[in-house]
């Protein structure tokens, strides 16, 4: 019996009585030292995928979404200023992440606006997440348009998982205050919980100008669980939320002084609800509906848009021998309302209705039971902006055993038109001649989709000490935004006499990206995980004939970091103590003229009995303060080096 | 020199990190992975249990493992050498129940647990790892408390399905469900 050598680390050496020895009473006992759910849970799957626990999210001191993302691999996360992040799978880091789309207990919390994820306003109590599931890479077969270099699904538990109360307050230097409780209960039958945080934030250190970023958030939300029966189950969610955020922006007008910074507060709210019924047919295969409505008003400082958002679909996922079929279909119908606050941002027509109807199938096919799986599929989609499209792929993953895992995939994913791209016009002051030139963004509908041919391997090894990921990749994008400059013209009105050079929206560009993440996760001895990895991104733009883009090319391949190093460190100490570490060093960001920076989050917990957790988390502590991202018309904004104190309380 | 800089960072959070390898805690307290410790407990409630003896097809006693899979090789490793009623233990990766599991273990994942426990016949140990696993007609869930594995037992879903578990099972148990 080698069971003793082959667990050196998991167990310690004082103990030659292997586990499954033990009687009952003795085994509940036995003190846990690493839960090994991530690795394995992940462990097959034909694509680069990370997963954040529970128990991830708690130790690290993450007070938002974005946070939390900083520690995977193969993801570009930049902090703007207090409330505003850029976000990039493999490439294409930006403000809205354009290429990324993010999904909450499946609702799209993507924009068709500006055509991204408004980071700041995605919330919800972190410790009633059961996981967030990181996907680097195309996934357009299943999710649809905009899954383009990755998708970022938040699953939140089940309300049968949190019964009980939790209220968690604390406090520091940025995150001055916050607040989150949550309340659940319930039977075998039916099941809920509501909850309710505020946070409120400080600025962070610009340079030039006066500090103008704080921010102020509130939630509230509901979940409840029914199973009336053994083969149904219904859930109903919502949540409703505002946010008063800090906003610099440069107003630009056809009249005296033509450009002028402003400072000013931006108000954003949304409200949401959703309905999903599951039911297990007798054949063994299992159903999906799930419905959802999604309002949201924001008014940035120069503009306001109004959208409701109704989205209808269906899964079903049916085992048929070695198959494993799965197919389903969706409407999603999303009117919004353009309210224009600025003379010079404009969109056309005020009033518009984006609709998108698709239909996906996919087949899992076990070659070799157990062993080889190919999985086969495409979506086929058509949207009120350009019309249809279809996203096949082919994947494939071989696990010889437990130990190993090689897999590899084909796809094709698309980005579609967003408002921005249809009917759009953002004038900005060039030069302050007379008259006063401007140059105009004009999205007038002569944009069409964005395309990938994504090519993918990697290899998973699971071994006694822990385990090691490494994912390659090269995708080959074809009719990327392009801006095409049109002669410049003269306008009279609206006054007073001014000239425009036209920049078109088009698909102009080609790119290729190439690179890869190396992920290991290593149980050291019992009490102390380290986590390590590696990222290296590689991308060469250029111009498709025809294109007479002139910035476009270096903004691809100068506005993501190159590499990418994180390391973090779990560690139980004596007497109920955790200390956490992790250290992520940036490559420079030369289009954003930001420097290479290293630096280190902290975190200290320790559980005090009677449900009560007190916590200490220290963030970004190498530097008083680091630049990030651009993006700001006054300078590269400093993120500070801050603390706070947790207390949690839970029964 | 922001180079040297860096480099001087990422050494100062090695030492951070290098300082609890020489620091580590003196414990006399059994420890284990949840992989090996659940694996552990897998085996041992098959001690405790009675199968229904006309359900007994097939040379081996499978153990199948449905949903997301939380043992890697911990259970592999602990069932080698293991006998159930007299028959070599094997461990099938599964995506739903099949013919010849004797125990079904369902795994934490999104999907909920009474997909995998629909059209699970009479005779079939359930276990799962969720608390609301009893609340879907599991028999026995293993949950985690104070850094420890449990485990809760629904007694009622047991008698239903002919599986008779032992009082001494029932004595280890959290709760149990009657």
């Amino acid at each position: 019996m080698l069971l003793t050598t082959h667990s050196a680390v998991g167990q310690s050496s004082d103990s030659p009585v292997p586990l499954k020895q033990l009687s009952l009473e003795e085994l509940s006992q036995v003190q846990v030292t690493a839960t090994r759910k991530e690795p394995t849970t992940a462990f097959r799957t034909p694509a680069a995928i990370n997963v954040i626990t529970t128990d991830a999210i708690r130790r690290s001191g993450a007070s938002t979404f974005p946070e939390l993302l900083r520690m995977i691999p193969g993801l570009e996360v930049a902090q703007m200023d207090s409330s505003k992040w850029a976000i990039g799978s493999r490439g294409f880091q930006g403000r809205l992440s354009r290429s990324m789309l993010v999904l909450i207990d499946g609702r799209s919390v993507y924009s068709p606006l500006f055509r991204g994820t408004y980071w700041e306003a995605q919330d919800t109590l972190l410790e009633d997440i059961d996981r967030i599931e990181v996907i680097r890479g195309p996934g357009g077969t299943i999710w649809g348009s905009n899954a383009v270099n990755g998708v970022i699904n938040i699953v939140t538990k089940s309300s049968r998982q949190t019964h009980g109360m939790l209220v968690s307050a604390g406090g520091g230097n940025v995150n001055q205050g916050f607040l989150n409780w949550r309340y659940g209960g319930g039977n075998e039958v039916f099941s809920y919980r509501v909850y309710g945080k505020g946070s409120t934030y400080g600025p962070q250190n610009t340079p030039k100008g006066p500090d103008y970023d704080d921010w102020r958030m509130g939630q509230i939300g509901f979940r409840t669980d029914w199973k009336p029966n053994t083969r149904d189950s219904i859930t109903i969610q919502g949540d409703s939320y505002g946010n008063e955020a800090g906003q610099e922006l440069a107003i630009n007008s056809y009249a005296a002084p033509y450009r002028t910074v402003v400072d000013a507060n931006g108000f954003f709210s949304g409200q949401n609800i959703m309905a999903a019924w599951q039911r297990a047919l007798k054949s063994g295969s299992d159903l999906q509906f799930r419905a959802y409505y999604d309002r949201t008003d924001r008014q940035d400082l120069n503009y306001r848009e109004v959208r409701n958002t109704f989205d209808l679909d269906f899964i079903e996922h049916t085992p048929m021998g070695r198959h494993e079929l799965s197919w389903g279909g969706g409407v999603r119908i999303s009117p919004a309302e353009y309210f224009q606050t600025v003379q010079t941002v404009d969109f056309l027509p005020h009033l518009d209705n984006y609709k998108i109807v698709s239909g996906f199938v996919q087949d899992d096919i076990s070659l070799i039971p157990n062993k080889v799986v190919l999985t086969v599929g495409s979506k086929f989609e058509w949207n009120s902006y350009s019309g249809f499209n279809y996203q096949p792929s082919a994947r494939i993953a071989w696990t010889p055993n437990d130990k190993h895992t090689i897999w590899g995939a084909v796809t094709r994913a698309i980005r579609t038109p967003s408002r921005i791209e249809q009917g759009f016009q953002f004038t900005a002051l060039l030069q302050r001649t007379n008259p006063p030139r401007f140059v105009r963004l004009v999205g007038d509908g002569g944009f069409t989709n964005e395309q990938l041919i994504g090519y993918e391997m990697g290899y998973r090894n699971s071994n006694k000490l822990g385990f090691v990921s490494l994912a390659l990749f090269n995708n080959r994008y074809s009719d990327l935004l392009s801006v095409e400059g049109r002669p410049e013209v003269t306008e009279t009105s609206p006054g007073p006499v001014h000239t425009v050079l036209p920049l078109l929206l088009r698909n102009g560009i080609q790119a290729s990206s190439s690179g890869g993440e190396i992920t290991n996760l290593v149980d050291l001895r019992p009490g102390w995980r380290v986590r390590s990895s590696y990222s290296l991104l590689l991308l060469d733009a250029k111009r498709q004939a025809g294109s007479i883009d002139a910035s476009t090319v270096g903004q691809l391949e100068g506005d993501t970091p190159a590499h990418k190093v994180v390391l973090q460190s779990f560690f139980d100490l004596p007497k109920r103590f955790e200390f956490d570490v992790a250290f992520r060093y940036i490559s420079s960001i030369p289009n954003q003229k930001v420097p290479q920076y290293a630096t280190a989050d902290v975190r200290i917990g320790r559980t005090l009995g009677h449900g009560l957790e007190l916590s200490l988390v220290g963030k970004n502590l190498f530097q008083p303060s680091h630049v990030e991202y651009g993006g700001i018309p006054n300078g590269l904004v400093g993120i500070k080096r801050s603390a706070f104190l947790k207390l949690t309380w839970s029964r | 020199m922001p180079r040297i800089r860096t480099l001087g960072r990422i050494g100062i959070a090695l030492l951070i990190l290098g300082l609890f390898a020489r620091g580590q805690s003196v414990r006399s307290i059994r420890q284990g992975t949840e992989a090996e410790i659940k694996a552990a407990f897998l085996i041992n409630f098959a001690k405790f249990v009675e199968w229904p003896s006309e359900t007994s097809p097939g040379n081996d006693f499978t153990i199948c493992v449905a949903g997301a899979d939380p043992f890697g090789q911990a259970l592999d490793r602990a069932v080698e050498n293991e006998a159930i009623e007299n028959k070599p233990v094997k461990v099938r990766y599964v995506p739903r129940w099949q013919n010849d599991c004797r125990i079904l273990f369902v795994g934490a994942s999104d999907l909920d647990n009474s997909q995998f426990l629909a059209g699970v016949p009479p005779g079939v140990l359930t276990v799962g790892e969720q608390p609301s696993f009893l609340l879907d007609g599991g028999m026995i869930a293993l949950v985690m408390e104070d850094q420890r594995v449990r485990f809760e037992v629904n007694l009622r879903a047991a008698n239903r399905s002919s599986v008779h578990i032992s009082s001494k099972l029932l004595d280890v148990a959290r709760r149990v469900q009657k």
